[in-house]
């Protein structure tokens, strides 16, 4: 079942093209990796899926609605910055997730809080950038949701962080749901995903699952990524 | 969830208006303090503490009613429009119960500050004599001449006229912002610059269409009316005036609200 459906989706900013014709498809029980450098549009689409942004032409549907309040039930978004608000504590964090999400497992998201040792009357202005991250992440992974956008989970933290992102992310998502990872650290993630989409200047240059890269091009992503995308 | 997300929304701002309303009440104890004691006392270093007991009383009014007013504008821009917005606006909840929220807890707090000014000043010029001042006052008040009985319903609906006319004014206050913020954020760039253009721009057009409205209006025999009102009582004239200017308040912050729900519903541009 497709979770995410884009058709020829465009988006400029002024004059500039961020997204152009994009057409693709993302279905339920697969990790995707949304794959690109810096500016080729990963971060637009998923803000066009969160309705952050509206489409200049084409349409995006999630689980066959436009982005809204039907929509935004369904998905759990980690943008690309630290948005929880400073002056909220852990706690006052949980109260808003539950009281707005019927998805939110509390209980999840407590057992991991209390496993980073963080001080649930702590405020989110008190904290390290990373543990700001880790936080964001586990409200966003403890939602039983049907698709998860995440816009570069694990950029500018370091290795010990990503690990523990990424073990997060493969952890608590809901199996029947679908994962759109957003990055261009590709050694990272390859480990994870099932499929793979490669954007560039705002286009689909590529839309394969891992194994069929592996198997016909004999290459990891990471490899095909740098292969795709050389200066 | 209009209601978890005043929950929020009072959450937000009561940890800042909580304490400086308190302190408003607190520094007219000050005040009172400084007005019958501490004056009249003759002492310089009593005097100037009484003179800083009332200044503190006057900075605390004065800044609880600026910070409801910064704080009506502070939460739409950031909690929506910045980087709170990427986790407000992907709440599920429509765009309509977003600005209600906003718009009735800005209506809250300031009705929260006019309440505690009163109580304040009440605070302030509170006496061991007030109490027989104030039955001295009733006393020579001849309320017979007013004839309460048949006045009272009259000067009770006038109240009630004027609490609506200070809450559609103060919507529509608190939704021009709003409206003004929300077209200026639709842009790619200079969001902030086309916010505060769009501030100023929007009741020149507003008077412009008022304009229009009352050519058309005169055409239509708007005189006739007129002359119709004068033909009334008096207290019938003044309430019919109150409605027909809370209706005129009504128009733009009925526009403003439109205006404010269709940019951020169809044309949301988070940067």
């Amino acid at each position: 079942m497709n979770v995410l459906t884009c058709k020829e989706l465009s988006k400029k900013y002024g004059r500039t093209p961020a997204l152009s014709g994009v057409s693709l498809n993302v279905e339920s029980g697969h990790i995707v990796g949304l794959l690109g450098p810096n500016g080729s549009g990963k971060t637009t689409l998923i803000k066009l899926a969160n309705g952050l942004l509206t489409p200049d032409d084409g349409t995006i549907t999630i689980c066959g609605l436009l982005p809204g309040k039907g929509t935004h039930a369904q998905v759990s978004y980690l943008p690309e910055r630290a948005v929880l608000p400073e002056w909220m504590s852990v706690m006052q964090i949980l109260d808003y997730y539950a009281d707005f999400y019927a998805d939110f497992r509390r209980d999840a998201a407590q057992e991991m809080i209390h496993h980073l040792g963080i001080d649930m009357k702590q405020r989110i202005r008190q904290m390290s950038k990373g543990t700001r991250e880790k936080v964001q992440l586990i409200m966003v992974m403890s939602r039983q949701a049907k698709l998860y956008l995440l816009d570069e989970p694990i950029g500018g933290v370091d290795p010990a962080t990503r690990d523990y992102i990424l073990n997060t992310i493969i952890s608590n998502y809901n199996p029947e749901a679908a994962v759109v990872i957003s990055t261009h650290l590709i050694s990272d993630v390859e480990k994870i995903l099932d499929d793979v989409i490669f954007l560039d200047r705002g286009c689909v240059v590529l839309e394969s699952s891992v194994d069929e890269i592996r198997e016909t091009r004999g290459v990891s992503v990471d490899a095909l990524f740098r292969e795709v995308f050389k200066c | 969830m209009l209601r978890k997300l005043m929950k929020h929304e009072l959450r937000a701002t009561g940890r800042v208006m909580g304490p400086l309303l308190l302190l408003v009440l607190v520094a007219a104890v000050g005040g009172n303090l400084s007005t019958y004691r501490l004056l009249e006392t003759g002492n310089g270093v009593l005097n100037t503490l009484g003179v800083l007991l009332l200044m503190g009383y006057t900075i605390a009014f004065v800044a609880s009613g600026v910070m409801a007013f910064v704080l009506m504008v502070q939460r739409f821009y950031k909690n929506l429009l910045r980087d709170e917005g990427y986790l407000t606006m992907t709440l599920p909840v429509s765009v309509h119960e977003h600005i209600w929220a906003k718009l009735l807890t800005s209506l809250i707090w300031w009705i929260a500050v006019l309440a505690v000014a009163a109580v304040s000043m009440l605070i302030l010029v509170f006496s061991r004599n007030m109490m027989q001042e104030i039955s001295d006052i009733l006393a020579h008040l001849h309320i017979g001449d007013l004839n309460l009985s048949q006045n009272l319903p009259h000067i009770v609906l006038f109240c009630v006229e004027l609490a609506m006319l200070l809450a559609v004014g103060g919507a529509c206050v608190c939704l021009h912002f709003y409206a003004a913020l929300a077209v200026g954020h639709s842009f790619t760039h200079h969001k902030d610059a086309l916010s505060v253009a769009g501030f100023f721009a929007m009741p020149v057009a507003w008077h412009f269409i008022q304009r229009i409205a009352m050519f058309l209006l005169n055409l239509v025999g708007l005189e006739g009316v007129r002359l119709w009102l004068q033909s009334l009582q008096p207290a019938t004239q003044t309430h019919l005036t109150m409605l027909g200017v809370t209706v005129v308040t009504a128009i733009p912050a009925a526009l403003y609200y439109a205006l404010t729900a269709y940019f951020l519903k169809n044309r949301l541009n988070l940067g």
